[in-house]
């Protein structure tokens, strides 16, 4: 199963916005997940763990993941389930 | 044990249970306000939370350092923000409140600048404000609602728009 994490500054705002958008999208794309949110402090550490990164454009940077595995996506509207369908799609994660 | 049990998980029952609805009142919204910069903005509208005595005053200048340390990550989408930071920064209890701006300030976010809607969470632990958060996605994700609120002048018609769009 994908196991992906959402990330946001302080782990309770954006990233459990973006894990709620984010499930919709899994399921409507019929990708079994697993989606966890953190902060980036936390996620940081755990990166390598997860197939998938999620974050806000504005954390990207913060993410240096020197593997073949986890991809970290930076989203710009949290709320466009059209952009997180289209940045799924266009990593080929499934 | 099984009474004590009960109860604990009544308790996180009731705590889930916070509306948006309940949370935005004249009290905690605050529209067509002016501010110079973002920083002006988050300490204005941050400070609804402090009057409705959801958080400390220094939970406002935490919101700011985590912004200078980590950027505007909760600029969600274009014009809006959600500024937030942790429990321990100065949460009394799990509130919401609502500030619009007559005019939009920039927040150093590079796609989603200027910002004019700004929710403010105060969450008191991980989950209590997960299902007005998700009122919130669903009430922002509507185009239409999102023009009505820009727009709004008067508390009443946030409370009419809220009423019409989150059910419960």
């Amino acid at each position: 199963m994908l196991k992906v994490v959402a990330a946001c500054g302080n782990g309770m705002g954006s990233s459990q916005i973006i894990k709620m958008k984010i499930e919709k999208v899994f399921k409507k794309l019929n990708i079994t997940a697993s989606i966890d949110h953190m902060s980036v402090g936390e996620a940081k550490t755990a990166a390598a763990n997860y197939d998938v990164v999620f974050c806000s454009i504005s954390l990207i940077n913060q993410f240096v993941v020197k593997n073949n595995r986890t991809k970290v996506i930076g989203l710009v509207n949290l709320l466009s389930e059209q952009e997180i369908e289209a940045k799924i799609v266009e990593n080929d994660i499934k | 044990m099984f009474c004590s049990d009960f109860f604990t998980k009544k308790v996180v029952d009731e705590e889930i249970m916070i509306n948006l609805r309940d949370m935005l009142n004249q009290e905690t919204i605050l529209l067509q306000a002016e501010a110079d910069d973002w920083q002006a903005a988050v300490r204005l509208g941050g400070q609804l939370l402090i009057d409705s005595g959801v958080a400390e005053p220094r939970y406002i200048d935490a919101i700011i350092q985590c912004t200078i340390e980590f950027g505007p990550y909760y600029v969600l989408a274009p014009g809006l923000a959600m500024p937030h930071a942790r429990p321990e920064h100065g949460v009394k209890k799990t509130g919401f409140s609502l500030m619009t701006l007559r005019t939009p300030v920039p927040f150093g976010h590079t796609e989603n600048d200027p910002v004019d809607i700004l929710i403010f969470l105060a969450a008191a632990d991980s989950s209590s404000h997960l299902e007005a958060m998700s009122q919130i996605v669903t009430v922002f994700s509507d185009d239409e609602a999102f023009a009505k609120i820009r727009q709004a002048k008067d508390a009443n018609q946030i409370n009419e728009l809220l009423n019409q769009m989150v059910d419960i």
